[in-house]
């Protein structure tokens, strides 16, 4: 047995409205989705499985049409569907008035299915949002079972094949079916596909993970994103996670030192965003010191690649304590002090905004002295 | 606070020189220029220690000026002074490698550490001694930019506690910046309302599209109500019509009857031939049996007219009936039709509607993105921060020391010009005026040396004022040079006056000259 579990794909949605490669991401979303059944036809996949929110929004009857038709190009894949918080079943869904092709499994309301795969001794269950929230932990009392009957005789010289249950779920969190992992670990299930966060991570090894969105969506989906190939092996599950995405979203973080210029910080940049990939998609953030007299220009860092936006923390190299020490009684020495209400001294939970401040202030007034 | 004796013992250009001090005015005379400054950095860095700046900044420090290039690791050298009744002895190395560090008291023996020197200073820092106890002389040469300069310097005094401190420019400085990160803030806000702007108008057209897919519903749909359902194919109708089949019934009926009536006529006709009725009945017979034919032949007749008549209503019925199929198969098609487009129009409706959804819930995103912090508003922030705080620091300082330093100020003045001068006054504007005896003058209209004046007395008030009570030593770098000689008589009178101990350190030899014309006592130094 083979599936592929992915979520969140979110196809429909503008990622970065407004910035130049806007456009280009909402076909990249697309784009890697019919990527991943190309891969499905040229390998034999039994399953797809599709923890929720395949699409952004309500998806529309044209969506739904290439959907199928894509799905329908792997007709020896059983491709189970479930709608999940952001596509959820409307009372005049598109989802509930489609035909789906014959392989196609969409589970249709809120009230969790057992469904038996018609070739192999697999049972897949799962439910479809039908309220953008829920708050009841719908997952908690489903436990796997199986038709004795139904059992099936293998033969002589045939691999043995146990049955499989697979749990196809969606949320997570407090108003999306919170879900508990240790009432998970003990619900007997083979194998949880999970969707709804959209940071990949693996909540048991090989028995329950979340694959992620296949693209990442917005600035906070950084790391890697793609999907999770499931395969037995022996009568035991393997799973592994395939990078998929065709950009990521990275946070650069650059130490700066006092000796650091516009133009070595622009190297820098330049040099980390080659190196990181020209194609991704970068928060800039500038730590550690500068030398007082350098002031940056970060805008001028959006020209070296895709850039959303850029952080500056670098402080100007000061030695508060001497500073205060030589300007002591005058407006100097009395502004650093309008910041430490003990006495002249680093703690560790400084409000950013007034470390910013005391620096810009103490910058000003030093330049202009 | 005193200073007995300084030795110099590496330090610039000056090597070993060792220099007696006294109370009240000293006169330092050196050869040139340089001497003078340097002595001046050397008395600074002894009692606030000297540091390399780091960075670009080291270039062109008081620490890189000054380390010789000679034995550089004897960098430093050695003061006795004398604070509250004790006497201290200060030694430093300011090298790198051999730093050192020397406070002690000389009854005791007792050694002192850094804080304790600058408890002893009277909490005095570097940055006020700068501006209170070593003074310069106005840089400036003309009317107006020397009147700048003593106004800048006046207001930066009174609100900054330090000349060189301008917080009017950090302000300005401090806008700069923060107006760079708004026209940031602006940039991304037009830029989501230009996306958000763009979704409306999907919205617009929509909606537009919606109510148009749904007038035609509304004009559609009771139209298609009226014409009723789609009729079914009708069977066998033209068998059943009534008056077709009571026609055909009687016309049975009268078949019937002229046969009987033919039959009836053979009997009797047969009958007669064969002679078999009496005599008597014959004419009985055959009255009976013309009436039986012509009443067979009537009914045969009949019979014949009712199959025209019935055959010919068939022909019209079966010709109504046909008109009837077509006009139902053509209200079947057109019902049809109609049904179709509904059902076409309906499923427009619903993906009018989720795609009207789908842009609210996508504008809606938008619009919190509009009112989420951006990295800008934190800076934006803190600079407001900064600004309210260096106002507030600001304005605590002229409360504290601003009003009795104009005070202060207008005495010594007063004590300088004997009482030509009284009352300097420094308003919001920056605009100074000084009263003479009758009226107030504008101090644009003062002469250079009463402007030299002015400055003197308010560097002297500030030495008194922002050194709190210490009477520290004052520290005057060739301040005269452009007195004449009646004010320079009255400043080195007003200074031999003062409590506090005095270093004039100058190039000429008119100081020594005009004291000792005075009759004014003084210790001269010489700088080797």
């Amino acid at each position: 047995m083979r599936f592929i579990h992915l979520a969140d794909v979110h196809l429909g949605a503008v990622p970065d409205r407004g910035y130049p490669w806007s456009a280009r991401r909402q076909e990249e979303i697309w784009d890697t989705f019919r990527q991943v059944i190309a891969t499905i036809r040229e390998e034999s996949v039994d399953f797809l499985l599709i923890a929720g929110d395949l699409f952004h929004g309500q998806p529309l009857l044209q969506e739904l049409r290439e959907v199928s038709a894509l799905f329908e190009q792997i007709p020896q894949t059983r491709v189970f569907v479930m709608a999940g918080n952001h596509d959820y079943l409307k009372e005049d869904s598109a989802y509930r008035r489609f035909t789906w092709p014959d392989n196609v499994y969409f589970f249709s309301g809120e009230k969790p299915e057992r469904v038996k795969d018609p070739l192999l001794p697999v049972y897949i269950y799962g439910l479809s949002y039908e309220h953008q929230e829920i708050t009841q932990a719908l997952y908690e009392e489903l436990v796997p079972w199986s038709d004795q009957e139904e059992f099936q005789i293998k033969e002589e010289d045939q691999e043995p094949f146990e049955e499989f249950h697979i749990l196809l779920a969606h949320g997570g969190d407090a108003r999306h079916i919170p879900i508990d992992l240790r009432a998970i670990s003990r619900s007997g299930f083979d194998y949880i596909a999970l969707g709804h966060i959209h940071k990949p991570q693996i909540l048991i090894r090989d028995r329950a993970a979340y694959s992620g969105a296949l693209e990442p969506l917005d600035r906070n989906d950084t790391g890697e994103h793609g999907y999770i190939v499931g395969w037995t092996q022996k009568g035991i599950l393997r799973t592994r996670f395939v990078p998929a995405a065709r950009r990521s979203y990275v946070d650069l973080v650059v130490d700066v030192t006092p000796e650091d210029t516009q133009v070595s910080l622009e190297e820098q940049v330049q040099t980390r965003v080659r190196s990181e990939g020209a194609g991704n998609i970068y928060r800039i953030i500038l730590n550690g010191f500068r030398a007082p007299e350098q002031m940056f220009i970060p805008e001028r860092l959006k020209r070296l690649g895709n850039v959303l936006e850029i952080q500056d923390n670098t402080k100007p190299h000061y030695e508060l304590k001497e500073l205060y020490n030589a300007y002591r009684s005058t407006l100097i020495g009395d502004y650093i002090a309008s910041f430490f209400p003990e006495a002249i001294g680093r703690s560790d939970d400084w409000d950013p905004v007034e470390e910013k401040a005391l620096f810009y202030g103490l910058q000003a007034l030093l330049e202009t002295h | 606070m005193q200073i007995n004796k300084i030795i110099i013992r590496n330090f610039g250009k000056i090597q070993d020189c060792t220099l007696e001090l006294s109370d009240g005015l000293n006169v330092l005379s050196g050869s040139n220029e340089s001497g003078k400054t340097t002595f001046y950095h050397f008395l600074r860095g002894m009692l606030f220690g000297m540091t390399r700046k780091r960075g670009k900044a080291a270039g062109k420090d008081t620490y890189s000026s000054y380390e010789p290039w000679e034995n550089p690791d004897t960098f430093g050298g050695t003061i006795w002074f004398s604070t509250d009744g004790k006497e201290y002895r200060l030694t430093r190395n300011f090298s790198r490698t051999h730093h050192r560090f020397e406070l002690t008291e000389l009854d005791t023996g007792r050694r002192h550490t850094q804080r304790e020197l600058e408890i002893l200073l009277g909490g005095v820092s570097e940055a006020v001694y700068d501006n209170t106890v070593a003074v310069g002389q106005l840089k400036s040469v003309t009317g107006p930019d020397l009147t700048r300069e003593l106004t800048n310097y006046m207001a930066s005094c009174q609100g900054a506690a330090d000349s060189r401190i301008r917080p009017d420019k950090a302000e300005q400085l401090l806008k700069l910046y923060r107006k760079g990160f708004m026209d940031q803030k602006e940039k991304r806000s037009r830029q989501l309302e230009q996306e958000i702007d763009k979704l409306h108008a999907k919205e617009e057209i929509w909606e537009k599209e919606l109510t148009s897919v749904q007038n035609k519903l509304v004009e559609m749909v009771p139209h298609r109500d009226s014409l009723g359902a789609i009729e079914a194919n009708p069977k066998k109708t033209l068998e059943k019509e009534p008056r077709l089949l009571r026609l055909q019934k009687a016309q049975r009926i009268y078949l019937l009857l002229s046969i009987l009536g033919g039959m009836g006529t053979v009997v009797f006709l047969t009958l007669l031939l064969l002679g078999i009725p009496a005599q008597g009945n014959r004419m009985i017979y055959g009255f009976l049996w013309a009436g039986l034919s012509l009443g067979g032949v009537w009914l045969l007749v009949r019979n014949i007219i009712m199959a025209r008549k019935a055959s010919e209503r068939r022909i019209r019925l079966y010709r109504s009936l046909d008109q009837k199929e077509h006009e139902r198969k053509r209200k079947n098609r057109l019902r049809e039709k109609l049904d179709w487009s509904i059902a076409q129009l309906r499923e427009q409706e619903k993906e009018l509607l989720s795609s009207l959804e789908n842009v609210r819930s996508e504008y809606q995103a938008q619009e919190d993105l509009l009112y989420e912090r951006g990295t800008w508003d934190e800076e934006i922030e803190a600079l407001n921060l900064a600004l309210t705080r260096i106002r507030e620091a600001s304005d605590a300082i002229r409360g504290r020391i601003g009003e009795d330093l104009q005070t202060r100020t207008s005495q010594i003045l007063a004590e300088l010009t004997d009482g030509k001068y009284k009352q300097v006054s420094l308003d919001e504007q920056l605009h100074m005026t000084v009263m003479d005896r009758e009226r107030s003058v504008d101090v644009e209209q003062l002469s250079r040396g009463t402007i030299e004046q002015i400055f003197f007395a308010f560097r002297m008030a500030s030495a008194e004022l922002l050194c709190e009570g210490k009477h520290f030593p004052i520290v005057l770098d060739d301040v005269f040079g452009m007195y004449d000689e009646e004010r320079l008589t009255a400043a080195l009178t007003w200074l031999s006056r003062q409590e506090r101990q005095v270093i004039l350190c100058t190039c000429s030899d008119r100081e020594g000259r005009l004291l000792d014309e005075a009759g004014l006592e003084y210790h001269e130094l010489k700088l080797s």
